[in-house]
């Protein structure tokens, strides 16, 4: 804690222009910080993943010498789109482009000059109160009221050339207004197997009948620890995809909040897990009104000594009559070391709804396995067909081909890679 | 083509294949029937090469034993089961798992692979031959088939992967009239002098429309009495009790 503080401290130096209001705030969540901590094997909902790394070490704010080691980075984008550039945790406005109706503005730029942020202190998660007093690189995306975006807006963080400890705490405010539609890829690629660390915060606002795809597409090789909040107002949509890959300790917290009727939110998600990897994700969808929907679909698939959690949580409230929601979790051993928690779990106090959730965890069916070499298929390929069958249908709903081939060729090679020795 | 010598089959310590001597040469289709639990099914995976079986006596497939070999590369050598029970494989499609496997035997026999056009072409024709819609060629395996339907999947299978051997397990079972002679027209079609077949089933039915050379009895994992066509109308006629003893 001594080594966070210090860091803030630091932060002083570094930003002298800052203003008094939001060093205040900085110091408020840091004091909230310490007295939640980091969360340890005694908190129910953080209970199956070891967080010990980070009080172990002392990672540091990245700094504009390290934007000095990516400069020369290629930025690529998925396919056609917008794009906002992140590296090494320092926004780069000359490669970042977005079309009309749509603003990028930093966040110091929107608390400085709109009081529409609400940032609250009354967080119970340790990292969402680290990264309102660490905050750096922090981004707001606004999309007018009535705009539909033709193309989807790439936020690409990207960590590159680092050869210590580093540490980013980004925070992402995606606001939709009114009938406005956007698809955005908020995607963290890591290259260095330092053990850097991604602290990140994405907030979406979904204002009346707007409609958000959100794909979160996760490649970061260090720490990563992402807390997605959503807030649906009355007849929004939301389509959001989990993508996670090659990383050492993933936690995510997805929380779906409503705000009105008919509104609804579909959750995807997909981890890949090998070697010592760790994943752990955490859905909370509290239903407080009538008539909204909600679907949760994620697959694990974990090799070698690889960890994974799921745990997954429905609320509906009295009020929430006629609510829709289904919870599904499956996952793929492909060792006998490998190891999965899954918990789904439903929480109903409305007596007109209709919730659905189950759980599975298993290793490939020999019966399928032995069918497919009783037609001429080796061993190796008739596996690496069933998993590519068991992960399909996490993407057979993205309608974006340049996602979907980025995709499906991120599990393709993954699966080459697995060690069969 | 297929020589079966003296087999022993135990799974877990039980006994279920007491001793069988079996000879199939090309060109013939040889049919076995037998009530449940008699052990055909047993052979026909002691055949095909699944995993879990104490297996005594050998099986010989063009004078090589295939005992040691595993279930890929019998099927390479051109061995082929139609399932009684074919499995589900969720999220792989059914075009591209038949373009792998056939695939796999034109690499075998060093011959140039298909690629998605052509391997499109091919299996368009031959999917007509066993009356299934094309838009089951855009499924999963077998994923939501109905029984008849996973039945002609195999037959399909059959005819596009145009093994040397193929065993027939209950291919039959679970039929309509209409379903049994497509299936029957298909394994006709699939027929030729070079070919052979080992129909496993428990009716005289599917046994009309494909006129067996050779048909086998068996009862408690032996083959008790061997003959011809008759004999699978006598089975149907009488059951099985007058065989015993």
């Amino acid at each position: 804690m001594q080594h966070y503080q210090s860091e803030l401290d630091s932060l002083q130096d570094k930003w002298p222009d800052e203003p008094q209001a939001l060093l205040s705030l900085r110091t408020k969540a840091f004091s909230r910080f310490t007295e939640l901590g980091f969360p340890t094997r005694k908190w129910e909902d953080w209970q199956f993943t070891d967080f010990s790394p980070f009080s172990k070490t002392a990672f540091r704010m990245t700094t504009k010498d390290d934007l000095r080691q990516a400069e020369d980075y290629k930025t690529q984008s998925i396919g056609d789109g917008y794009s906002i550039v992140i590296l090494n945790g320092h926004f780069q406005p000359e490669r970042s482009t977005v079309p009309e109706g749509v603003s990028i503005r930093t966040l110091l730029d929107v608390f400085l000059n709109d009081d529409s942020i609400d940032f609250s202190l009354e967080e119970e998660n340790p990292f969402v109160t680290l990264n309102t007093s660490l905050m750096n690189s922090g981004i707001a995306i606004d999309i007018a009221e009535g705009i539909i975006v033709d193309k989807p807006i790439q936020y690409q963080f990207i960590t590159n050339g680092i050869t210590d400890a580093v540490m980013n705490h980004p925070r992402l405010l995606i606001r939709l207004g009114k009938n406005s539609f956007a698809s955005i890829i908020e995607h963290y690629k890591g290259y260095d197997t330092h053990c850097y660390w991604n602290n990140c915060v994405t907030i979406s606002e979904l204002d009346q009948n707007s409609s958000l795809n959100h794909y979160r597409i996760q490649e970061d090789t260090g720490y990563h620890i992402g807390n997605m909040e959503y807030h649906l107002q009355k007849d929004s949509s939301l389509n959001a995809t989990y993508f996670n890959i090659g990383t050492k300790l993933y936690r995510g917290d997805v929380f779906i909040h409503f705000h009105g009727q008919n509104a609804s939110a579909e959750l995807y998600g997909l981890s890949l897990l090998n070697k010592k990897q760790h994943m752990d994700t955490r859905v909370v969808v509290d239903h407080q009104y009538p008539h909204c929907n909600s679907y949760q679909f994620f697959k694990y698939i974990l090799d070698d000594y690889a960890g994974g959690v799921f745990n997954g949580k429905v609320i509906v409230r009295e009020n929430s009559q006629k609510t829709d929601s289904s919870q599904t979790n499956k996952n793929l051993l492909l060792s006998q070391s490998a190891s999965m928690h899954s918990n789904p779990q439903l929480e109903i106090h409305a007596d007109d709804v209709r919730c659905s959730h189950g759980s599975t965890t298993g290793q490939l069916n020999e019966e399928a396995l032995y069918y497919l070499r009783s037609r001429g298929i080796d061993t190796a390929t008739a596996q690496k067909l069933m998993v590519e069958g068991f992960a399909s249908d996490v993407f057979a709903h993205i309608k974006n081909k340049a996602l979907s081939a980025y995709l499906n060729e991120k599990l393709i090679s993954w699966l080459k890679g697995l060690d069969r020795g | 083509m297929l020589e079966i010598k003296n087999l022993h089959v135990s799974i877990k310590g039980k006994e279920i294949i007491k001793g069988i001597d079996l000879t199939i040469n090309a060109g013939e289709l040889h049919a076995i029937m037998g009530r449940n639990g008699s052990g055909k099914s047993t052979l026909a995976h002691v055949i095909t090469g699944k995993d879990g079986y104490e297996i005594k006596g050998d099986i010989l497939f063009n004078g090589e034993s295939i005992l040691d070999k595993k279930p890929e590369e019998r099927a390479l050598m051109g061995i082929f089961m139609s399932f009684q029970y074919p499995v589900v494989i969720p999220g792989v499609n059914n075009t591209y798992f038949l373009k792998a496997a056939l695939n796999a035997r034109k690499k075998a026999k060093g011959e140039a692979e298909l690629d998605a056009m052509d391997f499109l072409t091919l299996i368009k024709e031959k999917i007509k031959l066993v009356d299934m819609d094309e838009s089951y060629l855009s499924r999963a395996v077998n994923d939501g088939f109905s029984g008849g339907e996973k039945k002609r999947n195999e037959i399909l299978q059959l005819l596009t992967l145009e093994p040397t051997f193929a065993i027939l397990d209950e291919t039959d079972s679970g039929l309509d009239i209409d379903a049994l002679k497509i299936i029957a027209n298909g394994i006709n079609q699939y027929r030729n002098k070079d070919r052979a077949i080992l129909a496993i089933t428990h009716y005289q039915r599917l046994l009309d429309y494909m006129k067996p050379d050779v048909v086998h009895a068996m009862i408690d994992g032996r083959i008790v009495k061997t003959g011809d066509i008759k004999l699978a109308h006598e089975l149907e006629e009488k059951g099985y009790s007058w065989l015993v003893n």
